[in-house]
């Protein structure tokens, strides 16, 4: 196990100070989750208190930084770098309290064990919604108590002292860095005894300010390491055997020769995990092709048919979780109901770096090197696995390529860690397309059955919104939690009904058992629900006459979130000039969505070709609250719309011969260049707190793009990803 | 000079390793060799797998997405669908090569930093290489030129038209431009 560089100490206010063993460093730890009021602070003078044992609950920050003799800020992470920017915004974020110049300031994704546990690892778009505030304390905390070493320094009192960007000015005029008050310091650190004020944001310097990425430069250049690129000594390849068919078990192996192919180091049977490990990659796919693994299929093989008819509303079923005035009565009272359904198909995640995982099981510790979005949930699940104390077991953060939810599943390292311990060498598992596509988890597929009434003035009467999906986050919990709720709050983001409505709405969320794996997926329930959503609710528009942006703006509340919402329209109905006609042959649709605290309004300009749907620019409005770096946040909304626009024209997973249907891009390709929009994205100023950002984009892609392909062909597609001929 | 038997045995072993069962490969301009194991298993696993170098992705192992690009005398090549045994006497140049001469990132790479194009990255080496070859043979690539070779590369993160943007800038920087 990595050893923590620190010794903690945590006391009264909440906060935990460290201390350097050998360097000279300070720094200021927190613990995050539920309940932040655990934080305590505590003084930590070298040598002078026991330090706190690592496995006291309290005791262990979820994130720190510190500052070094070197001048040097340091942000300690298990937030981990997929490519949405998020260690260069908690940078920014860092470094604010100080003002500091930005070379001073480092950013580090931690392993696990080495004084930072962030159970919570890295999705839900909430690194930088959960970091905010505690960093900033932090920075302002360990800049108090680098302002009252300096006056203690130099004999004077704190108030004579003026801050600089790199450190503290007497009055006599003599400076120091915030490095040489760490190098000269002996003795108690003091904590100051009231919270430290923080920085108005009109005062900010760094954070709403464009920064590069810290992690390009090694990403054009070949150097940046990621979980498929790990080599360590003494290295061994694995291969464990995986079933095509869905559902399908071992039935039999011959091993009896196996471990004496060529190269062959390890065979392990037991159970469903049969795997081996070898010299190289080859000789290992050779000695598991000799093993003559038989599988027994499932009694029924899963068909696309079923998925389907699962993935089906059923009126006498769900849970309304959501439910004002009396909706329901309204529609089966009303002269006219505009009724419509809407489906959306299984989807792959298709991150193009394959999941892997390095790990090297030793007598007494464990060290993993694995693709995943959940360090110290992985970390846990080796320990387990292999019947280990998780004080034992390292797991070293590495970049992703590309995340999207997949890599939240903690079953990866373990593989690895089971042929390396019995292998007694480190061994690499680098999965195959093949792999990716038939051992996954997938994005449920979701049924949509919208009913709405309109008013005789053109307003929202009554909506109505039942949606039966696969699950999303009940696949994490125990199997009695899904059955206590009913209802899975993942499936469900983005189903409620923000839209106002003179006498009721209902939101009716169904679970449904699939025979397939089905789980997170970016944005989890959002695309499909936004693309139900703002469909139905341009119809309902068009069934008033009304505008589709004035329509909206009319049926948003006066609320803080209606009023950021309608902001966030006017900006994309400006930035696309939404009251001008498009090209001749183009048409715009219009959508929007909100999620993790932020808004998003999207006017995709679309036409056609033959039968195919050409989307030549998407332009989108963000209010994301205070923005941290104004770059990420367009790129996060190219990528979420990017990857909206891949579902809405052309993925879909389906299920053939009892296996998924795509072992590779041919049976399910992605985007390509020349029918990728040009993006045009506005931030919208807010005063909120800062918002997600790596999901909420993609919630009003098919919305959008939908309405647009309805004003050209004036069929209402219902199901993704649309096709023209369908439409 | 005399040799045991033993110190003959391994020098013949040694010998003939030499003759039958190495092969030379040029990569960035280096001579490298590796096993000759009469197979023909794809550069991109030679790369990564028993060179270490590992700035070439795997993505497919299909010749679709791209990631894998490499140059083999100048032209853009999927390393995961080329023998190493049809590479011999041929240039081989990987990102790790990319470089220019006087030890400067290539225009590329300036670019690609300028315009904050990769997210996950994991497809970047293979991008630049494409887009390297295109500029190699099209000084001046429209932006339909710029499209159909890009074409050949997937990004899942999304970065598509950033990718657009900064080879055109690319171009614009190695022929001196400022823009």
């Amino acid at each position: 196990m990595t050893k923590s560089p620190l010794r903690w100490k945590l006391s009264r206010r909440g906060l935990l100070i460290g201390v350097g063993t050998t360097v000279a460093v300070v720094a200021v730890g927190w613990v995050a989750g539920k309940d932040t009021l655990r934080r305590g602070i505590s003084n930590a003078a070298e040598g002078t208190e026991k330090p706190v044992s690592r496995g006291a609950p309290s005791a262990t920050p979820t994130q720190w930084l510190s500052f070094s003799a070197d001048n040097i800020l340091t942000v300690h992470v298990q937030k981990i770098e997929m490519g949405q920017g998020i260690l260069t915004a908690l940078a920014q974020i860092a470094a604010e309290e100080f003002s500091l110049p930005w070379e001073n300031v480092r950013v580090v994704m931690d392993p696990t064990g080495s004084a930072v546990q962030d159970p919570n690892g890295t999705g839900n778009s909430e690194s930088v919604v959960s970091h905010y505030t505690p960093l900033r304390t932090a920075a302002a905390t360990l800049r108090e108590m680098l302002i009252a070493a300096a006056a203690s320094q130099l004999a004077v009192a704190v108030g004579t002292l003026t801050a600089t960007p790199t450190g503290v000015r007497g009055a006599d005029g003599k400076e120091l860095t915030y490095g040489a008050i760490v190098a000269a310091h002996t003795g108690d650190w003091q904590t100051p005894e009231t919270p430290p004020s923080l920085k108005p944001a009109s005062a900010f310097t760094l954070i709403g300010t464009p920064k590069q990425r810290l992690d390009i430069p090694s990403k054009v250049n070949g150097t940046a390491q990621y979980g498929h690129d790990v080599r360590i000594p003494n290295m061994v390849w694995g291969v464990v055997a995986r079933p095509r068919i869905i559902g399908a078990t071992i039935a039999s192996v011959d091993q009896r020769d196996a471990a004496t192919y060529p190269g062959v180091v390890a065979v392990v049977v037991e159970g469903q995990f049969v795997g081996v490990a070898a010299e190289t990659k080859a000789q290992a796919q050779t000695a598991l092709l000799a093993m003559n693994i038989t599988w027994t299929n499932p009694a029924t093989l899963v068909t696309q048919a079923a998925i389907d008819s699962a993935t089906t509303v059923d009126p006498s079923q769900g849970v309304q979780i959501q439910l004002d005035g009396d909706a329901l009565g309204t529609l089966d009272q009303a002269k006219s109901v505009l009724y419509r359904e809407f489906r959306t198909p299984m989807a792959a995640h298709a991150h193009l770096e394959p999941q892997a995982s390095v790990v090297d099981v030793k007598e007494n510790s464990v060290d993993a090197w694995v693709s995943t979005q959940v360090p110290v949930g992985m970390a846990s699940a080796i320990a387990k696995a292999l019947d280990r104390d998780i004080a034992t077991v390292t797991v070293h953060p590495v970049y992703l390529g590309g995340g999207f939810g997949r890599r939240l599943d903690d079953g990866l390292g373990v593989e690895a860690a089971r042929l390396s311990a019995a292998a007694k060498r480190p061994v690499a598992i680098a999965w195959s397309r093949a792999d990716e596509f038939h051992n996954g988890y997938v994005r449920p597929p979701t049924h949509h059955v919208m009913r709405g009434s309109l008013t005789a003035d053109g307003r929202i009467e009554a909506l109505s919104h039942h949606q039966a999906s696969g699950d999303v986050l009940l696949t994490i919990f125990p199997a009695a939690i899904g059955t206590f709720l009913g209802w899975d709050i993942g499936a469900v983001r983005g189903a409620k009904w923000y839209y106002t409505a003179t006498a009721g709405r209902v939101m009716t969320a169904q679970r449904v058992a699939l025979p397939v794996a089905t789980s997170f997926w970016r944005g989890l329930g959002l695309l499909a629900d936004g693309f139900a959503i703002e469909s139905f609710i341009d119809e309902l528009a068009e069934q008033a006459t009304v505008d589709p942006l004035e329509f909206r703006l009319r049926h948003l509340p006066d609320t803080e979130f209606g009023t950021r919402m309608k902001n966030t329209l006017n900006a994309v109905a400006k930035l696309a000039q939404w009251d001008k006609p498009p090209a001749p042959g183009h048409a715009y649709g219009l959508a929007c969505s909100a999620d993790a605290g932020t808004c998003v309004a999207q006017i995709a300009d679309v036409s056609l070709k033959d039968d195919q749907i050409i989307v030549h620019h998407v332009y989108a409005a963000v209010d994301c609250g205070q923005v941290i770096n104004p770059d990420g946040v367009i790129a996060q909304t190219e990528g979420g719309i990017m990857m909206g626009v891949g579902s809405t024209l052309i993925e879909a997973l389906t299920v053939v011969d009892g296996a998924y249907g795509a072992s590779n891009f041919d049976a399910y390709p992605l985007i390509r260049n020349s029918r990728a929009p040009d993006i045009s994205v506005v931030i919208v100023p807010s005063s909120a707190e800062p918002g997600g950002m790596g999901e909420p984009p993609i919630g009003p892609v098919a919305g959008a793009i939908a309405n647009a392909v309805y004003r050209l062909t004036k069929v209402r597609p219902a199901q993704l990803p649309i096709t023209i001929k369908q439409a | 000079m005399e040799f045991s038997y033993p110190a003959k045995r391994i020098l013949g072993i040694l010998l003939v390793t030499e003759r039958e069962h190495i092969m030379e490969l040029s990569i960035n301009g280096t001579r490298v060799t590796i096993a000759d194991n009469g197979d023909s298993r794809p550069l991109v696993l030679v790369l990564r797998d028993e060179l270490n170098m590992t700035g070439t992705k795997f993505g497919c192992g299909a010749g679709i997405c791209g990631a894998c690009t490499v140059h083999v005398d100048g032209v853009a090549t999927r390393s995961c669908q080329t023998p190493v045994n049809q590479l011999v006497g041929k240039q081989i140049t990987t990102i790790e090569g990319l470089t220019l001469a006087d030890g400067t990132s290539h225009p590329l790479q300036q670019a690609f930093i300028e315009h904050q194009v990769p997210q996950c990255g994991w497809c970047m080496s293979g991008q630049i290489m494409t887009a390297a070859a295109l500029l190699n043979t099209n000084a001046n690539p429209t932006r339909d030129d710029i499209v159909t070779a890009m074409d050949s590369n997937y990004c899942r993160c999304g970065t598509y038209h950033r990718i657009r943007n900064a080879v055109a800038h690319a171009a614009s920087l190695k022929n001196g431009g400022t823009e």
